[in-house]
């Protein structure tokens, strides 16, 4: 299923979409639900995701595609945020946002 | 804390305020089972590490795969939906214990099961899953835990530090015995440290237990107990970890320099409930539908029983795991495995209960491996010979059924069997001090009771202490002190006894 997933994809790292629609045809539906799992977890994998309050999208798009040149890099936005910046790279987030901050704080605490 | 404190460090934390960033590991849910569910991610996670759901439910990550991770929930997972998002908390399973803890009842989590608030301030949050201490950090089992019951404290004496399985089928009076070891321990024994009792109920159902707290209470043992309990009406998850809760707690106490002694009612049902959660993990079935290391999860459990060194404070922590056979069948799975991870065990049996014998020991199949070390010298002089004068008077015994003619010293041992098995029965919730148990052994032991009706034994037991300290206040005390007997105190106590033992005929 790695191999499968590995050929999904081009060589600029855009989904393939002839091999794709070629294995479609040949995968059983159990064996699709794999190949779907396995795929988007390659997706996450190589894209970045960036999520700030709003207003920023430019400056934070620049600065962070410059930093991860070979991966594509989505904004989106969270009122919620506070101010700050969230990244989520693969199953890996790393949180700089007040929000986040203020969470860590009260688990330290040990409130609920 | 107090509003006002709590303000006032989240303000200080604020104004000190070095934003970095926060890193956690993420995954999503893909499926929810019997309070197991599948997550997608958690590239990073660990096993056994604490997980989080976006929601603030707790989960134990207990089965990592290639593809997806298995999260054993650790509350209710009704409300669980496939995609919600899994974090990574980096801390290990653990609870708060402090002294708060005694005489209350709390789930694995520490959490209050008695209605009333607890909060536990001073101690520390302990890791339910730990490591054992090593062979250097350990010392030789040489002090004796007393449970107050006569053919226990004789036969298999029990010393602090030591594994000691108890089993049996199904109403033999394990559970009774372990309260009467709680019991006992309202006070001291020679000098010794008192003992920190931790109660660990798993997969009873809730109205057992709460009878067994009931009689704590009422026995006032409940000030130096702490009862985890882990019912059959909570998720499997709760009955696996509450064994490992019961052990934390102990080690606290024992980590102190105290002495602890911690009671799994019962290790059959822990395993049931693991089984259940392995089973739903997908993991494969081996004997009895056990997962392969089921004898792992009780052998790490059993191995924090310890004596530390004095380096490390010379605290202990005391194990006595219950195992219910199935139909008197001790070489069923699960028992062989906890009867040879042990020190030792008493065997409770049917038959002898249903005889009326109280407790139902069989001193044939019961052994303890730390043995004399952990009895005071005046009680290992008395019980010396008494298990070899039982197994003889069993085999003569079953002979003499036959009604053929004995021999007088057939009769006389037998005669000496019954009354030592007679001097042995003992009622619940009535543990017996060291002096009680040293005279009543060594006047049946002796032969000094031969001669005595076995009807009469129970009113021998009750009134030989206040016999012996009305006019022999002198020899008490020598007893009492748990020294060997020499042979002028020996005599002197024969004289004494033979007073009582001759108004009784």
């Amino acid at each position: 299923m790695k191999r499968l997933v590995e050929l999904s994809f081009t060589a600029s790292g855009d989904l393939d979409d002839r091999v794709v629609g070629l294995i479609l045809e040949r995968l059983s539906r159990s064996e699709l639900k794999q190949y779907r799992a396995a795929l988007m977890r390659e997706v996450r994998r190589r894209s970045v995701k960036v999520t700030v309050e709003g207003g920023t999208d430019r400056v934070v798009g620049d600065v962070l595609k410059g930093r991860f040149p070979e991966r594509q890099v989505e904004i989106a936005h969270d009122p919620a945020l506070g101010a700050g910046v969230r990244l989520t790279s693969g199953d890996d987030v790393e949180d700089a946002s007040v929000s986040g901050y203020v969470r860590s704080i009260i688990e330290q605490l040990g409130a609920p | 804390m107090k509003a006002q404190d709590l303000v006032r460090e989240i303000e200080e934390r604020l104004s000190t305020v070095a934003v970095r960033p926060g890193v956690t590991n993420v995954g999503h849910v893909i499926g929810v089972g019997d309070g197991i569910i599948r997550v997608d991610g958690l590239s990073r996670a660990g096993f056994g590490e604490q997980v989080e759901l976006e929601d603030g439910r707790r989960g134990l990550l207990l089965h990592l795969e290639e593809d997806y991770a298995a999260v054993l929930m650790l509350s209710e997972n009704t409300a669980v939906q496939e995609g919600m998002e899994v974090r990574t908390t980096g801390k290990l399973l653990s609870l708060r214990v402090g002294e708060e803890l005694l005489g209350r009842v709390v789930d694995p989590f520490g959490n209050p099961l008695d209605d009333r608030p607890l909060e536990v301030t001073s101690g520390q949050d302990r890791p339910l899953e730990r490591i054992a201490p090593g062979v250097t950090e350990r010392k030789p089992v040489d002090q004796a835990l007393k449970t107050g019951i006569k053919a226990v404290d004789a036969l298999t004496p029990i010393g602090r530090g030591q594994r000691q399985l108890i089993i049996g089928d199904r109403n033999t009076g394990k559970t009774a015995l372990v309260v009467d070891a709680i019991i006992n321990q309202r006070t001291p024994y020679l000098g010794l440290r008192p003992v920190v009792c931790i109660y660990c109920a798993v997969g009873q159902k809730r109205g057992t237990i709460a009878r067994t707290i009931a009689r704590l209470r009422e026995e006032g043992a409940m000030p130096y107990t702490v009862v985890v309990a882990a019912s059959a009406s909570v998720p499997a998850a709760m009955q696996y970890l509450a064994p490992f809760a019961a052990c934390a707690i102990g080690e606290y106490f024992m980590e102190k320099g105290g002495d602890a002694l911690v009671i799994y009612d019962d290790l059959s049902r822990h395993a049931w409930a693991y089984r259940q959660i392995s089973l739903l993990l997908g993991r494969p079935a081996g004997r009895e539908a056990y997962p392969g290391d089921i004898f792992y999860l009780h052998s790490r459990l059993l191995e924090r029983a310890v004596r530390l060194s004095d380096s490390r404070g010379g605290g202990s922590l005391t194990a006595l795991p219950l195992i219910e056979t199935q139909a008197s069948d001790v070489s069923a799975y699960i028992p062989t495995n906890v009867i040879s991870i042990t020190d030792g065990q008493i065997y409770l049996e049917t038959d002898l209960f249903n005889a009326g014998i109280r407790p139902a020991v069989n001193a044939g199949l019961s052994v303890s491996r730390v043995g004399g070390k952990a009895q005071s010298p005046a009680l290992r002089q008395v019980s010396g010979l008494l298990r070899l004068e039982l197994a003889q008077y069993r085999e003569l015994a079953a002979f003499s059924q036959f009604g053929s003619d004995l021999d007088e010293t057939t009769q006389r041992r037998i005669t000496r069997g019954k009354r030592i098995v007679e001097i042995l029965k003992q009622r619940q919730f009535e543990p017996r001090d060291e002096l009680t148990q040293v005279v009543c052994i060594h006047a049946a032991g002796a032969g000094l009771l031969d001669e005595m009706p076995l009807e009469r034994f129970e009113e021998f037991e009750r009134r030989v202490v206040d016999h012996l300290r009305t006019g022999h206040a002198a020899l008490c005390d020598r007893i009492a002190t748990g020294a060997k007997m020499d042979d002028k105190t020996i005599a002197e106590l024969n004289a004494a006894l033979g007073e009582l033992v001759r108004s009784l005929r």
